[in-house]
């Protein structure tokens, strides 16, 4: 049985309150939630908390799933919004602090095909990091998850001009940062 | 390469990264139970409509009972005046 159909037997149980049909749904959704989170933390235990936030946002909810559209995708979006959220409070505390750019300088010389994933990774996440919130959102879906300027209007739940114009302004900036980056070497 | 090129092919490996291993699903539970979170139960919202739609569709019966039973505030004069033109 593919998960899809796993879900819609487990969501309607769940929203019975069925609590074992919901511990079916995390355990089922848990490692792609948790790689997709990974996207808006770089530490683990912040990553196991914006998982589980996901999650309780996601039960609280259940009664608005119409079924549209696969859990997973449903699913998602909440965790776009945490996600969202956690960096936007996260950017209030580091108003101040700034962001180091350590990551980025090592591999900036580097040919993106030598180096792993997760290095590639790392650099990438230090240089959106300085970006705000909402620039970092559109620019990681759309060059790190590589959505569609549809699924990131879906996931954001934004129009797709919206994205367009905002990745437009998002890339304008990081380009900008690039280019202080070089100047500085 | 160019550094937004170089940014992208970046992003694009960054892609492939695989997520840690996480298993919170005690932990999901647990806060589920310890809140005692029910899914937002919306019988009361439900109920309100429903009395209401009854409420309206009274009001509706009456009005049209009170509509049909009336009859024109100027017949009295009306009446008067036919009778004396008669």
């Amino acid at each position: 049985m593919t998960a899809d159909l796993l879900d819609q037997r487990d969501v309607p149980a769940a929203m019975a309150g069925d609590g074992e049909a919901y511990s079916r749904l995390v355990a089922r959704h848990q490692p792609a939630l948790a790689a997709y989170l990974w996207r808006f933390t770089r530490d683990r235990r912040e990553c196991e908390e914006l998982v589980e936030e996901t999650f309780v946002e996601a039960y609280l909810s259940l009664r608005s799933y119409r079924g549209r559209s696969p859990w997973s995708h449903w699913l998602r979006k909440i965790a776009t919004r945490v996600g969202y959220r956690f960096w936007k409070a996260r950017a209030k505390q580091r108003s101040v602090a700034g962001m180091s750019t350590a990551a980025w300088q090592r591999v900036a010389q580097a040919a993106p095909r030598e180096l792993d994933a997760a290095e590639a990774a790392e650099a990438v996440h230090a240089m959106l990091a300085r970006l705000a919130p909402r620039d970092r959102l559109v620019l990681s879906l759309l060059y790190i998850e590589q959505c569609s300027v549809a699924e990131a209007a879906g996931l954001c739940g934004w129009t797709q001009t919206m994205v367009k114009v905002q990745a437009h302004r998002a890339k304008k900036r990081l380009r900008k940062l690039l280019a202080e980056e070089e100047a500085e070497r | 390469m160019n550094r937004w090129k170089h940014f992208e092919s970046l992003a694009a490996r960054a892609h492939d990264e695989a997520g840690p291993q996480i298993d919170v699903t005690a932990r999901v539970m647990d806060e589920l139970r310890r809140h005692a979170v029910k899914p937002v139960a919306d019988w009361p919202l439900r109920l309100f409509s429903a009395l209401s739609a009854a409420a309206a569709v009274t009001v509706l019966v009456l009005a049209i009972e009170s509509w049909t039973a009336a009859t024109d505030p100027l017949s009295g004069l009306f009446d008067t005046l036919t009778m004396v033109m008669q």
